[in-house]
């Protein structure tokens, strides 16, 4: 992989800036900002993902996963690392659960707010989402790649790396036995 | 005709190796630092240390899937993808299958790096001697031909390498592992050091020391001059070290032969084979193929270096046939090809520790601990032959809750703690080579460059499944005494290859009818061709081979040089 190209598939080179289209309109059919491969997905689809992701991992004293752009990196994992049938069943399952939280919510799902998303989320998680009259029941299929790779994202983003976990790509050195005590901070114990 | 004897001129030198990795460097470095104008032909593309390591300062976050290999590459890829380092960030200086074909008559997983500086670029760095209980192997225990050599023969070599390259270890002063010229070692843990402790209370000729390892972890003023530093402890070798703290070809020996002005290194050929000519008894030169434009051209030598790695030097010897040669250069005794063999590297054991709650680590080691082989060594005492060393590790587990949704599961996931010790070990058990075992011409397909697939056929024997048990048996033992619990064992039955220690097919001896080189790895029939890459390798042992490689290079062309002075070749 060329640097080069590896800055621009994650946009941190100027020209690829990622800028969210805050483009609720439903009309308005936009493409996805992120460059995929085999997933067809929207630009509504994507600002779904991105809102589903903040409301997993919200901003609180640190960024939460939208500012971070982890939904980005949801997508481009599902796109390359995983197979034909978990694509389409993650593709089938977002739909699936945009319907749904329309029908619990009766509203529109862009217009949901993060705690009746963290609601939903914890209604998946309890089994307690009815599958749908017709077809395939696909929410796990999508709920559960969606929440490990947006905690994996989320995790070994630049901003999670360095600011809370103390990441240092060179160490410098090797130090075989350190003394720590319950108050060792995490920069500390993950050194 | 002027024109001829121009392009022969032209494409005459000294010395010819064939190889640019480990041990070709080494052939590269001491053939051109004594005069000798040298031809270092590579089948793969340059790579330039620094210039063309184009992953080396990523951050983990800038790899778009954070390291992990695309479906699609690993389905269209599945023998590399085993690998352990074939991710993200080192794939480029891998082989990928279809690009080059092989024949597994019995599965084999040839892993391969077709660049300048190949698998130095990529491999584990540890360095262990071999001991004369390993070079008297075969010959105590009736298999293989004896060693032509002792260890006294390659002990200077030994440390004539490890100053150049810069080995990191502890004198530990074990007879079955000799200790060498050392750079100070690196830290063991807090649980390493405590299972050292333990092992050493329990078993009188078991050890735990932490590994040596080609790290320079104090500059000294031949590293200096190599324009290399010490280690940074980023543990991300694999891309290619921008400090030259570990020793590569890249790094090290192939630009210290550059800077003499007696190396031409051409990248990018593809050698079919080594000319004989019977009027003169001897090899005179290598027959080239471009692997871009796949054009042929012959360069010419009074000695030629063979260092394509162990299996594709068999199938560069078998290929090289002439009336004299009819089965391969050198191979009157039949025997060019057979006797291959691997390190078993099937079984883990892996337990935990509670103790010692208050430490930890700070910083990487790019290098572990090692138990050397304690089975076997003084004499034959279990029911299988020789032994195994074994890798082991200690860190503290991290553990984190991934419970909770919103701010709770942020909550969690950004708050880990240490749990209890990790403790695992992996086995590095030395197989017997057989006549069963062998490499050869595939009979009807060819690569892209019209040369003959190889075809391999390998496998475990029982010898390698009774040393298997006893491995898990004995680790788990050992960690019993030591306090360990939950210890779990493993047998990945991994085919032969993933441990990317394949040996032999022309191997040394001291009769020419039972083995293709001599003492000094000088092909018997055809004495101006050297082989110094694994593919001289008489038997396994247990240690990591590429150190006695570099020892055996370095002492094979201090040996052809003063054989060319003295008009001997």
């Amino acid at each position: 992989m060329q640097r080069r190209t590896a800055l621009k598939q994650l946009g941190l080179i100027a020209g690829a800036a990622i800028i969210l289209p805050h483009c609720t309109s439903k009309e308005a059919a936009t493409e996805a900002t992120v460059k995929l491969n085999k997933l067809q997905v929207s630009g509504q689809q994507e600002n779904l993902l991105a809102t589903m992701a903040d409301a997993l991992i919200p901003k609180t004293d640190t960024p939460g996963a939208k500012e971070l752009n982890i939904h980005q990196f949801v997508l481009r994992m599902m796109d390359d690392c995983f197979d034909a049938d978990a694509q389409k069943k993650f593709m089938a399952g977002l739909t699936q659960a945009q319907k749904a939280i329309v029908h619990k919510t009766g509203k529109d799902a862009e217009e949901c707010t993060p705690a009746e998303w963290q609601a939903f989320f914890q209604d998946i998680e309890a089994g307690k989402i009815a599958a749908p009259a017709q077809g395939e029941d696909n929410l796990k299929a999508f709920y559960e790649p969606f929440r490990q790779l947006s905690i994996r994202g989320y995790l070994g983003s630049e901003y999670v790396m360095t600011n809370v976990f103390g990441y240092k790509m060179i160490p410098g050195k090797f130090t075989g036995e350190v003394k720590i005590d319950a108050n060792s901070d995490l920069k500390t114990i993950l050194a | 005709m002027n024109a001829n004897i121009d392009a022969t001129k032209q494409n005459t030198f000294d010395a010819i190796v064939i190889g640019s990795g480990i041990s070709g460097g080494w052939a590269a470095k001491e053939l051109t630092e004594k005069g000798l104008k040298t031809l270092v032909l590579e089948r793969g593309r340059d790579v330039k240390h620094l210039k063309d390591y184009p992953t080396t300062n990523m951050q983990p976050w800038e790899f778009p899937h954070y390291g992990q290999m695309p479906k699609e590459v690993k389905d269209a890829n599945p023998v590399v993808s085993k690998c352990y380092a074939f991710n993200e960030d080192a794939a480029h200086f891998f082989v990928k299958d279809q690009e080059h074909p092989y024949v597994q008559d019995k599965p084999f997983d040839w892993i391969r790096g077709y660049q300048v500086g190949g698998k130095s670029l990529l491999w584990a760095r540890q360095t262990q001697r071999w001991s004369n209980f390993d070079f008297e192997g075969p010959a105590r225990d009736g298999f293989a031909v004896d060693w032509p050599i002792r260890y006294k023969d390659i002990d200077p070599w030994y440390s004539y390498v490890e100053k150049f390259a810069g080995i990191s270890g502890n004198k530990d002063g074990i007879p079955a592992l000799p200790d060498g010229e050392f750079l100070p070692p690196m830290e063991m843990t807090k649980v390493e050091s405590y299972f050292k402790e333990k092992v050493a209370e329990n078993y009188k000729d078991r050890h735990i020391i932490v590994g040596r390892c080609a790290h320079i972890t104090e500059q000294q003023p031949i590293h200096a001059e190599q324009g290399r530093a010490k280690c940074q402890h980023r543990n991300l070798c694999q891309r290619g070290c921008p400090f030259g703290g570990y020793f590569s070809s890249n790094a090290s020996t192939i630009p210290w032969a550059e800077r003499t002005g007696n190396m031409t290194l051409r990248p990018n050929s593809v050698v079919h084979s080594i000319i004989y000519d019977e009027q003169k008894g001897r090899a005179t030169g290598v027959r080239v193929i471009d692997a871009e434009t796949k054009a042929t051209t012959e360069y010419f030598a009074r000695i030629i270096f063979v260092n394509a790695a162990a299996m594709n030097t068999n199938l560069l010897l078998l290929n090289s046939t002439s009336n004299r040669f009819p089965n391969g250069l050198g191979n009157d005794s039949g025997v060019l090809g057979k006797y291959v063999a691997f390190h078993n590297y099937r079984a883990r054991v892996s337990a935990e520790y509670e103790g010692f709650a208050d430490y930890t680590k700070a910083g990487n080691r790019p290098n572990g601990c090692y138990i050397p082989r304690f089975r076997n060594v003084q004499k034959q005492e279990t029911n299988f032959l020789r032994g195994y060393a074994a890798g082991f590790q200690a860190f503290r587990q991290v553990e984190r809750s991934f419970d909770g949704i919103g701010a709770d599961l942020k909550d969690n996931i950004l708050h880990p703690s240490l749990g209890m010790w990790s403790v695992g070990s992996h086995m590095m058990g030395e197989t017997i080579p057989k006549e069963s075992s062998y490499v050869a011409l595939d009979k009807d397909q060819k690569d892209a460059w019209g040369i003959p697939l190889l075809k391999i056929s390998m496998d475990y024997d029982d010898n390698d499944e009774k040393m298997v048990k006893d491995y898990l048996e004995q680790i788990s033992e050992m960690y019993s005494k030591a306090g360990f619990t939950n210890i779990q064992t493993f047998d990945s039955h991994q085919a032969p290859g993933l441990d990317i220690h394949e040996m032999g097919g022309a191997r040394m001896g001291n009769d020419p009818k039972t083995s293709v080189l001599n003492k000094w790895n000088q092909v018997h029939a055809c004495k101006n061709v050297f082989v110094t890459d694994g593919a001289c390798m008489t038997s396994t042992s247990t240690q990591n081979p590429s150190l006695t490689y570099m020892a055996f290079t370095a002492r094979a062309a201090d040996y052809a040089v003063k054989q060319m002075k003295a008009n001997e070749l």
